[in-house]
C-alpha cells in the first residue's frame, strides 16, 4: 500500500548504493563511456557490467557500442524512464534527509 | 531496506550520488568550449585575412584557420568520455549565435576587399571582435559544470 511517507517514492532497484551511483553518474550527461562510469563509481568492470545489466533489464539504462578511431567504446546512457525514476528517488531521499535539493545543480 | 532508511543513510546516499555525478559531468564535452574555440578561431581567421600578404597565402591561412578551429572542436568532442546533455540557448537557439558570426565574417571579408582596406587595423580589429561576440556570448551563457 502506498502512503504519504517519502520512503514510498524510493525505488527498490536504486536502493542499492552502487546502482544509485551509476544512475547518478549518468543523470547529468547525454551519455558516458563505460570506463568513465567505472572510475567515477570506483568499482570493477565485472561489478559495473553486472549492475548495468540489471538496470538495462529494468529499462533504466541503455548501452551502445561504437568506435572512436580504432578504439572500441561502450557508451551508457539513462533512458527517459531511468531519469524519471532517478529524480523521484532523489526527491524521496532529500525528503527523508530533510534537504531541499541542496546538492543538485 | 526501504522501510528502514534513516535520514543519515539518505544523506550518505545523496552525497555518493552527487560525487559520482560530479566526476562524470566534469569530463563531459561542453558547448562552452565549442563557443570559445570557434569564436577565437574565426576572429583569428579574419585578422589573418586583413593583414597577411600575398593574397594566395592570405586565403590559405584564412581558410585553414576556419577549418582547423572547427576540426579541433569536433575532434575534442568526439574524444571526450562523456557528452553533455543537449542545451537550447536562449533567443533563437544555437543557430541564432552561429549565423551572425558567419554573416559578420563574410560581410567583413567582402567589405574589406571591395573597399581595399587590407592592413587597416581600425577596420580589421573591431571586425574580428564583432565576429567573436556571438559565440562568446553563447559560451558565457552555458552553465558551468
Amino acid at each position: 500500500m502506498k502512503g504519504s511517507h517519502p520512503r514510498h517514492g524510493l525505488n527498490e532497484l536504486l536502493n542499492h548504493p552502487v546502482r544509485l551511483s551509476i544512475v547518478a553518474a549518468l543523470a547529468d550527461v547525454a551519455r558516458a563511456e563505460f570506463a568513465l562510469v567505472r572510475e567515477a563509481v570506483e568499482i570493477s568492470d565485472a561489478m559495473l557490467s553486472k549492475q548495468v545489466a540489471l538496470l538495462e533489464s529494468a529499462g533504466y539504462v541503455g548501452v551502445d557500442k561504437g568506435r572512436v578511431g580504432r578504439r572500441a567504446r561502450t557508451w551508457l546512457h539513462l533512458t527517459e524512464d531511468g531519469r524519471a525514476v532517478y529524480h523521484k528517488h532523489v526527491a524521496a531521499l532529500e525528503a527523508i534527509a530533510g534537504r531541499g535539493g541542496q546538492w543538485r545543480r | 531496506m526501504t522501510d528502514e532508511i534513516s535520514a543519515e543513510q539518505a544523506r550518505q546516499a545523496l552525497d555518493r550520488a552527487a560525487q559520482s555525478a560530479s566526476r562524470v559531468r566534469s569530463r563531459a564535452s561542453s558547448l562552452r568550449v565549442y563557443g570559445l574555440v570557434n569564436a577565437g578561431g574565426w576572429a583569428a581567421s579574419l585578422l589573418a585575412f586583413g593583414f597577411i600578404e600575398p593574397i594566395a597565402i592570405r586565403l590559405t591561412v584564412w581558410a585553414a584557420t576556419l577549418i582547423l578551429s572547427l576540426a579541433a572542436v569536433v575532434t575534442w568532442n568526439r574524444r571526450r568520455p562523456a557528452q553533455a546533455l543537449p542545451v537550447t540557448p536562449p533567443r533563437g537557439g544555437y543557430w541564432a549565435y552561429t549565423l551572425p558570426m558567419c554573416a559578420v565574417e563574410i560581410a567583413a571579408v567582402l567589405l574589406g576587399s571591395i573597399l581595399g582596406l587590407h592592413g587597416e587595423p581600425w577596420f580589421w580589429v573591431p571586425a574580428s571582435i564583432a565576429v567573436a561576440v556571438p559565440l562568446t556570448v553563447l559560451a558565457l551563457w552555458v552553465p558551468r559544470k
